[in-house]
Parts: structure tokens; sequence; C-alpha cells
């Protein structure tokens, strides 16, 4: 058999080679039909194909090198990357994960020793992420792995059969984000519970927020004192220079704190203990001012009820020893001064003891009362009527004082004490007895002029009881 | 951007491998031109196959390609990506 081939063989074979090529190409076979032996010959189709092929192996090393590039952009992305990302496989598998993932679900293995392992044999959170990847839609979810919580994003990747070929998870570490979260919470809750009042306002001193203790306290609404300006809440009490020491202090030292009167809506004027600070922003700027009050009406209260029980008679609520001592001071140095007259009345209420014994405590005290009371009402308003203790009470008199004026006086009380008093549905009777000492012929200082009202009072008792 | 130069190849009554074929070879021999992004081939084809081999073995030598219908036939602009 001859091995020499036949043109026509020759041709067959070239065709079959041509078509072969084609087929590679993606297109139908040479039909002789369409391109006859010598123009197949003339256009050299396998020259085109393989210079076409060279193209396409050149385009391919191209896209190659391009792709490495790629690739190593990616990792490096990837690896510099703030957040977690791990890719796993239909079968859970790890096809990739960065360095941060290594870090975090990998114990710090090499990426070798994890790419191509089961999720369940290389990370303790294999449960999680799988869970995860079975509800990956590309909205984030939120977890905790390893304590960290964790905001994940999870997104299928398709093949081109629209197959699920893969997952690409990224895990963003939120727990600073949390925590500021959880903050924010506390804070607002405090805000919004604290039972002193907390007034914002922006630089230009515009109310921002106020908390419920602040309408509590001033009487307006949260929407009402929104947008309005503190000034709005002023009582009148204060002068200009009240304000321009605050503002000084504001400005010198960003707090200022101390008592302010407010009014409320409904007009009432109440004291307001107040820190105000000055809030500054990045750039030093202030940028809010934080007002912290608290309404001290009922402290402000009891402090003057203290102050009036310190100085009073619980009783009678007459001036006590102490506070008158304090007034017969300053009489006697206005008298010394001006050279005029003062007189004391030193009365003891008479058989008030058999009253106590008899009667009861009660009935007594009542009758301490309605005797204050009757005396007071004989007396000038510049005239001082205090309880020394006892059944035991003084009158100072005061401007143009002299003895026929005490003496006079002291004729008033007796005869008004000889009345009865009703006390409890009963008509008590005593009387009283009274001694008169005059500045300066009986004294001139309080100590002798007491002394010697005690001792002319005692006397005008030896004398008789309603005498002087 | 316009081109510098344009080159058309009509290739109207040659059906698929031809059309393919003839394509590849203008293709070939202006390829760096192509690439360089100042040539451009159009070719201009009555045959429906060849709009879907032609781009697809451009587009794996590594050109863009454009198909627009003509009246009674088809457009196929390949280019360069540079």
């Amino acid at each position: 058999m001859s091995t020499a081939l036949t043109q026509q063989e020759a041709l067959r074979y070239i065709r079959a080679k041509i078509d072969q090529l084609l087929g590679v190409m993606g297109t139908l076979p040479l039909r002789p039909e369409e391109l006859d032996d010598a123009t197949l010959l003339e256009i050299d189709p396998i020259g085109i194909i393989a210079d076409s092929f060279h193209q396409v192996i050149a385009h391919l090393n191209e896209t190659n090198h391009r792709l490495s590039l790629a690739t190593g952009e990616i990792r490096t992305i990837l690896d510099t990357l703030g957040a977690a990302v791990v890719v796993l496989d239909s079968n859970d598998r790890v096809e990739d994960c960065n360095r941060i993932a290594i870090e975090w679900f990998f114990g710090g293995a090499a990426r070798e020793t994890i790419i191509g392992q089961a999720a369940n044999d290389v990370c303790a959170c294999a449960d999680a992420i799988a869970d995860i990847r079975q509800i990956a839609d590309r909205s984030s979810h939120n977890a905790n792995l390893h304590g960290r919580d964790v905001q994940i994003v999870a997104s299928k990747i398709f093949d081109e059969n629209g197959r699920q070929a893969k997952t690409v998870m990224l895990f963003t570490d939120i727990t600073v984000q949390k925590e500021t979260e959880r903050s924010l919470r506390l804070y607002s809750k405090i805000f919004r519970q604290v039972g002193e009042g907390i007034l914002i306002t922006d630089a230009e001193t515009r109310i921002v927020e106020v908390n419920a203790a602040v309408s509590d306290i001033l009487g307006y609404s949260r929407e009402e004192l929104i947008g309005a300006m503190p000034s709005s809440l002023k009582s009148g009490l204060h002068d200009q220079s009240f304000f321009a020491e605050l503002w000084r202090q504001l400005n010198t030292h960003g707090r200022w704190r101390g008592e302010i009167f407010d009014r409320t809506r409904d007009g009432r004027v109440i004291p307001l203990l107040q820190t105000i600070s000055a809030v500054r922003d990045g750039d030093g700027r202030i940028s809010h001012y934080i007002a912290v009050m608290a309404d001290i009406s009922t402290i402000k209260e009891r402090q003057a009820r203290l102050d009036f029980l310190a100085h009073h008679d619980v009783l009678t609520e007459l001036p006590n020893r102490l506070l008158f001592g304090d007034r017969l001071d300053h009489a006697i140095d206005r008298v010394r001064r001006d050279g005029d007259a003062l007189a004391l009345l030193f009365i003891d209420l008479d058989r008030f003891k058999n009253i106590n014994d008899t009667l009861g405590h009660h009935v007594g005290d009542q009758l301490l009362i309605q005797a204050s009371k009757r005396l007071k009402g004989l007396v000038r308003r510049a005239d001082t009527v205090a309880r020394l203790g006892g059944d035991e009470f003084v009158v100072l008199m005061e401007n143009g004082a002299s003895r026929d004026a005490a003496d006079s006086l002291a004729s008033k009380i007796i005869a008004a004490f000889k009345q009865p008093f009703l006390v409890g549905g009963n008509d008590v009777h005593i009387g009283c007895s009274i001694g008169i000492a005059i500045h300066p012929a009986d004294g001139t200082d309080a100590i002798t002029l007491l002394a010697n009202a005690d001792a002319a009072m005692y006397r005008a008792k030896d004398v008789g009881r309603d005498s002087r | 951007m316009p081109m510098a130069q344009t080159i058309d190849l009509d290739i109207r009554g040659q059906i698929c491998p031809s059309c393919l074929l003839l394509t590849l070879k203008e293709l070939n021999r202006h390829a760096a031109a192509i690439r360089g992004g100042g040539t451009e081939i159009v070719v201009t084809t009555d045959d429906r196959q060849a709009t879907a081999t032609i781009p697809s073995t451009a587009d794996r030598m590594g050109f863009r390609t454009e198909v627009s219908r003509l009246d009674g036939g088809y457009r196929i602009r390949i280019f360069g990506t540079g």
C-alpha cells in the first residue's frame, strides 16, 4: 500500500482539520459547495485560525496576568479590611478567609490549613456561620460570636447554571457600637427618669431639649419649651447685675451654680438650684448649654420654718428668749444713740400652775396660746411681745416709751387678763402680775433691765395678784 | 470617540463559516491597530449566524463588538479595548 496521499485525500484531510478547528471556534463545518478547493487553499483557513488562536492565547495570558494582579489586590484589600470575610462553598467548606477572620474565628491558624477544610473542623462557631449561610440574602444580621458582637452580611454567589456555588460572609465588629448603644440607652433612661430637671439649649440659648422633670417643675410641656428662650421663664426678681455675673462665670469658668427664681406656667415664682454648664465642640466653640435644676421650694420653706423655730416659741409662735434678747440689745443701742426711752413689762400669769395641774397641760397650752394672742392685741405694732418660758411673757416698748405709757399698758393687760379665757368649753379665770423696768432709770443694759423688771414683777405678785 | 480609521468589510452573500474566516483574516491583519484603539472593523453581513460566531470569537481574542440591525442584514462593529 502506497503512503503517498492523493490531492483529493490531502484536501479531505485539510477540510477535516479546518472543520475540527472551526468546531473549537464554535461555528459550523466548512461545506465544499461554500468554498471550492481552489478558494480554500487561497484564503488559507488554517493560517487564519492559527493566527486567531495566537491572539486568543495572548489575550488569555494577559487576562490571567490581570486576574493574578486583581487577586493580589483583592487579597490585600481583604487582609487590610477591618472586618472578617469568610467564603464557604455549598458544603460548608472554607474556600477563602481574610486575616481578621483567621484571628477571630480560626484561632490564628495558617490560611493554608484552613482553606478547603470543613468549617466545622476548623471553626468553633461554624454552626452559627452555617446557619447564617442558609439564610444569606445580603441583608444584615447581628450575632454574638466568641463574645464579639458582629453584624453579618452574607451574599450568595451562583454558578452559570444558577446553583448556589458559594457564600461570601462579611463580619463587622459592632462591639463598640453596641456598647455605645447601651450607653446611649442608659443615658436616655437617666435623662428621662432623673429627678432633676435637665434643660439643653443651643449656643444661642434656644431650648433644644428638656426632660420630663423640667415640665414637672415649670409646668410647661416639652413642646411648649422646645424653641423657646430660657429668658421667658424669668421671674423678674433678679437684676441685670445678677445675670451679668452668671454669664461672666459661664464664659470664664464654663459653669455657673446658684439659686435662681423662675416663673412657672401658672405664674408662681419658685426657687431653683441650678448648675449651668457650657458644652464645647471639637473646635472649642460653645455648642450647647446644659442647665440642671432642682426645685428647692420645699427646702426653702423648711429652712424658713427652722429659722423661725430657732427664734420663736413653738407653742405661741411669739419671739423666744433668743430673739427677744437680740431685739432688746438693738433697742438699747438705738435709745443710747437717740436719747429715747424704752420700757420692759415682765408679765407672769397668776394661777397658771393650778390650771396645768387641774385641767391638764393641753388646757394649759391652749391658755398660753390665747394669752399670747390677747397680749399681742394690746400692744402697738412696733412693740415686741415675747415668751421667755413657762407662763412668763415680756413686752418691749420702744419709740416714745415712758413710765406712764408702760403703766397704762400694764393696766390694760391686767384688765384684759381678768376676763376669762374660753378653753375647751370652760371659762378659765387667771390674772397676771407685771413688773416694769425703764431705760435708763432702771438699768442701761439688757441683763439689768430684765432683772429689775423681773424683781418688780415679784414685788407686784407679793402685793397681790393682778397688780404691778 | 471617532475612529482614525474604519475598515468596512462587506461580506453579504457569504454564510458561516466563511463569514467568520473572512472577518478573522481582516482582524488578524489589523489586530495591533485595533487593539491600539485607533482602528475599527465594521462588518456588514446578511448571515444571522455570523452575529453570534463573530462577536464570540472576537471576544475570546480580546476585542469588543457591537451588533446592530441594518435593513436586510446586520452591522458588526469590532474595536479595541484601549
